[in-house]
């Protein structure tokens, strides 16, 4: 279990003017900027929830992990794993057992060796005794399709390959606790999911609570239960996909080609919460709450007022609800 | 029209040299390790000299072998401290040469302005205070006489020749970055090397007869023994001439089989790929 | 400790299997390293030939004791050398969360993980010069002289490690010691000479004479045990007392310092370390 109480980290750094005058003054007298990466963040993680850190870039997602997993110290409040302190000194020894990191941007393998060489040391550094060892990687490997690539360099594998492999290697020791840090960045669609559906089943099979850090939205919606939003230090939402939406409303959006011109003034007698636009590329958006209106209403409407040439019905897209949270930085 | 084409280059020169202030600690230590050194040197060559009686050795008394031990370490920090070779290599090992080729620079003048400016960072930063310490010491403390304007003049120009000569034999040993990924292994030989057969270690006096006749013709003797030989006025003027002219003819020469070999890279990255 | 024990051959044996992908590689370090000591033994050399001897010791001893220096240089240079990436910057670059993340002491994996083959070179080329010039000197090679030399260079790479280790540390604070640690590490050039050449009368040898010996120890490694074999008899100054040339005692010595002063090196380290954890990358 983990908990996150009032969690703070301020940066100092020395501030230098740009320019030869500036670089000359910082010579002699160096400024200083405070800047709270992170601000007062409080939640706390079940075992088994798999769980999204979404954030804009700078938001404060890396350094919170990094406190997390004990790289960092906190400026002031704590993080507690099973009521153990992960930058501790001695109470880490422990915890860093039960941890498992991936870093989409960066590999822990070794550059020049096969992927197995490296799994082997893992083995010797967590002390996994042979035969769990030997299981574990049967495991791993048939959910990760590892086998065509096992035995070759870390340095000539494709970025999904290694991605798979990095996260094989995380999970050798079979942490407790897994964070993935922008783990499918960069990946093409097949490889996403493959990577999804194993990571669903890991979290299935042994109940290891995920912490995801991540850009991309379908994941979230995949892999997520609950999500947690941060922005500028501060922790904006904190609940699951279900409730998010409700909050949102669960509004749907019809878009119609047509030739004619919608009457809106009639619409808005027809259809009073209704909201019409006109979109760039000549569709007709018309945005409505779905616990309002029954879809069927909307679309015979538009049927028997407009010649349709083309007509499309989506769902409020994760990735514009969280937009609206951050461009009104609340809830 | 002669202006123009250097102008795209001064930026390179005012980037490199505004880099180095970025690291106070950096320099703090720069300075130090050059004390300490220095130091040292004192007392080895004290002891040596105190065992032949404080009698010149190989034409250099005490006093003067050190100005020369030190002139050679303080001109060294303006002359051999170019960029090309770590940029060069940098840029073989990471792939980056083919983004070079879209810019409108050539790449062999790219590395070589932002040698100079690393140079003059460098002259001016440390070389020019530090060795207006020493003059004074060397002047008032040991007795020597003050360097002669020529001298001084001749020097400047010796030590530019100098840079141009270590520059394309960087650019050139650089090239090696291709075969083989230990560059840094390479790096210690070749300074290793050119430190010992420039006579920045030791002067050449103290060198087998054999090697001192043929070491002034080498391209080495231009970055250490000529300019520093000069400036502390232990050559005659037409020596001093004829040092300078066999360093430009060095100079040259290289620069300009560097400029080849540039292009034949070139050529090489380009059907390659990078 | 067992466990240490167990996973350093692991390392070794992987640091090893990476650089034989790179053969020529593997041959250009171990030369790099060869010909640099070859310059700066033939400086040496060229030097003292003149006069052929310095501070008591002939040119032979000189020659001798330069490669009884190559050995502990060499062993240290082999083990130890990533440190020079991250005091050059490699701190910040997020490897060492890497390291941080797994339950294994830092310092180890920084180490473990390369083996620099240059100082195996060293090693040889010392073992090659001792080869050279022990012939040329009068060297008493008895039991009771031999062990406690070999005891002594046996600790002896543990200061070059401590120095290293804490002019890297200063890394965590300041982004990049480069300067530093090659600064203070090329004073070790120096403990290549006879350390007795700084009793030149004056207060600022005493000083240098004594730093070499006690504070930054290169002279303790090489000129110690060397010099009581040389002169036997004759009691060896140190700080405000002298050391009276006994063999055990230096070794003694020896052992103490190398051990004290990594003890030392680590304990910063482990600060600068935390501090990283504070102040982040």
């Amino acid at each position: 279990m983990i908990e996150v109480k009032h969690l703070c980290k301020y940066f100092s750094r020395p501030y230098r003017e740009a320019g030869l005058k500036g670089a000359v003054k910082s010579l002699f007298t160096p400024k200083k900027v405070i800047t709270k990466a992170v601000d007062d963040i409080s939640f706390n993680i079940n075992e088994g929830e798999i769980v999204g850190y979404i954030g804009a870039n700078g938001a404060g997602k890396s350094t919170t992990i990094k406190m997390m997993t004990g790289i960092l110290t906190p400026t002031s409040g704590e993080v507690l794993f099973d009521g153990k302190r992960p930058y501790d000194r001695k109470e880490r020894k422990t915890i860093l057992k039960d941890i498992g990191v991936v870093f989409g941007q960066r590999t822990q393998l070794w550059w020049d060796l096969p992927v197995q060489d490296s799994f082997d040391l893992y083995r010797d550094i967590y002390e996994i005794p042979p035969a769990v060892y030997k299981e574990r990687l049967a495991f791993l490997s048939e959910t990760l399709d590892l086998k065509p690539f096992l035995m070759s360099q870390v340095k000539t594998l494709s970025l999904g390959q290694r991605m798979r492999a990095d996260l094989a290697g995380a999970l050798l020791n079979n942490p407790k606790v897994l964070f993935l840090d922008e783990p499918t960045i960069g990946l093409d669609v097949l490889i996403k999911d493959k990577i999804t559906e194993a990571i669903k089943a890991i979290n299935k099979e042994n109940k290891t609570t995920i912490l995801l850090t991540t850009h991309d939205m379908k994941d979230i919606q995949n892999l997520c239960q609950r999500i947690i939003i941060i922005d500028e230090g501060h922790l904006l939402y904190d609940g699951t996909l279900k409730d998010i939406r409700k909050r949102f409303g669960d509004i749907r959006h019809v878009y119609v080609l047509s030739p004619q011109k919608l009457d809106f003034d009639a619409l808005k007698v027809a259809f009073p919460s209704l909201v019409p636009a006109y979109l760039d590329d000549g569709y007709l958006e018309l945005s409505y709450d779905a616990d309002k209106i029954a879809p069927k209403d909307v679309l015979s409407y538009v049927l028997s007022h407009l010649d349709v040439k083309d007509i499309r019905i989506d769902e409020t897209t994760l990735s514009s609800i969280v937009k609206k949270i951050y461009a009104t930085k609340s809830l | 029209m002669l202006r123009n084409p250097f102008k795209k280059y001064k930026g390179f020169v005012r980037g490199e040299f505004l880099n180095l202030f970025a690291f106070r600690t950096e320099i703090i230590g720069w300075v130090a390790q050059d004390i300490v050194t220095l130091l040292i040197m004192v007392f080895l060559w004290l002891s040596i000299y105190k065992e032949n009686a404080n009698n010149p050795i190989n034409g250099f008394t005490y006093p003067e072998m050190i100005a020369y031990l030190v002139t050679a370490s303080l001109s060294s920090q303006w002359i051999n401290n170019g960029s090309t070779f770590r940029s060069v290599n940098d840029d073989i090992t990471e792939g980056q040469i083919s983004s070079w080729l879209i810019r409108p620079v050539s790449y062999r003048g790219k590395n070589f302005a932002c040698t100079l400016g690393d140079c003059l960072g460098n002259f001016v930063l440390f070389f020019f205070p530090l060795a207006t310490i020493a003059l004074l010491i060397f002047t008032f403390g040991l007795g020597l006489p003050f360097p002669a304007w020529y001298n001084i003049l001749f020097y400047l120009l010796s030590g530019f020749l100098a840079i141009v000569i270590i520059d394309s034999l960087d650019f050139l040993i650089a090239q090696l970055g291709f075969l083989t990924n230990s560059l840094f292994g390479i790096f210690i030989i070749k300074s290793a090397i050119f430190a010992f057969l420039s006579g920045s270690t030791i002067p050449y006096s103290f060198f087998p007869e054999w090697a001192q006749k043929v070491m002034p013709y080498l391209p080495f003797a231009g970055l250490s023994s000529t300019p520093v030989s000069i400036l502390l006025g232990r050559f005659a003027v037409t020596d001093s001439l004829i040092s300078i002219g066999l360093s430009s003819a060095w100079a040259v020469g290289l620069y300009l089989f560097s400029v080849y070999a540039n292009h034949r890279m070139i050529k090489h990255v380009v059907a390659v790929g990078g | 400790m067992k466990k240490y024990l167990k996973l350093y051959p692991h390392y070794l044996a992987m640091a090893l299997k990476s650089k034989m992908i790179y053969r020529a590689d593997w041959a250009i370090g171990l030369l790099g390293l060869v010909v640099s000591n070859l310059v700066t033994f033939a400086t040496l050399y060229l030097s003292t030939l003149p006069v052929q001897s310095l501070g008591g010791w002939n040119l032979s001893h000189i020659m001798f004791l330069y490669g009884f220096l190559l050995i502990p240089m060499g062993i240290d240079h082999m083990l130890t050398d990533k440190l020079w990436n991250y005091g050059g910057g490699l701190i910040n670059s997020g490897e060492l969360d890497r390291i941080l993340m797994k339950p294994v002491n830092p310092l180890f994996q920084m180490c473990a993980e390369y083996f620099q083959e240059g100082g195996l070179g060293e090693v040889i080329l010392g073992i090659t010069f001792m080869a050279i010039f022990g012939p040329q000197i009068s060297l008493d090679w008895s039991f009771n002289v031999v062990f406690p030399i070999v005891i002594g260079a046996a600790f002896s790479p543990l200061i070059y490690f401590a120095i290293k280790l804490w002019t890297m540390s200063i890394a965590f604070y300041n982004r990049r010691s480069l300067s530093i640690m090659s600064g203070v590490y090329n004073i070790k050039e120096y403990g290549k000479y006879p350390a007795s050449i700084y009793h030149t009368g004056n207060w600022v040898g005493e000083v240098v004479y004594n730093a070499l010996l006690f504070v930054l120890p290169f002279g303790l490694v090489g000129y110690l045990p060397l010099a009581a074999q040389m002169f036997p008899g004759q009691d060896i100054p140190f700080l405000w007392f002298s050391i009276p040339s006994n063999n055990y005692l230096i070794m003694g010595v020896i052992v103490l310092v190398s051990v004290s002063q990594f003890a030392l090196a680590y304990l910063f380290f482990s600060r600068a370390i935390r501090h990283y954890s504070s102040a982040g990358a």
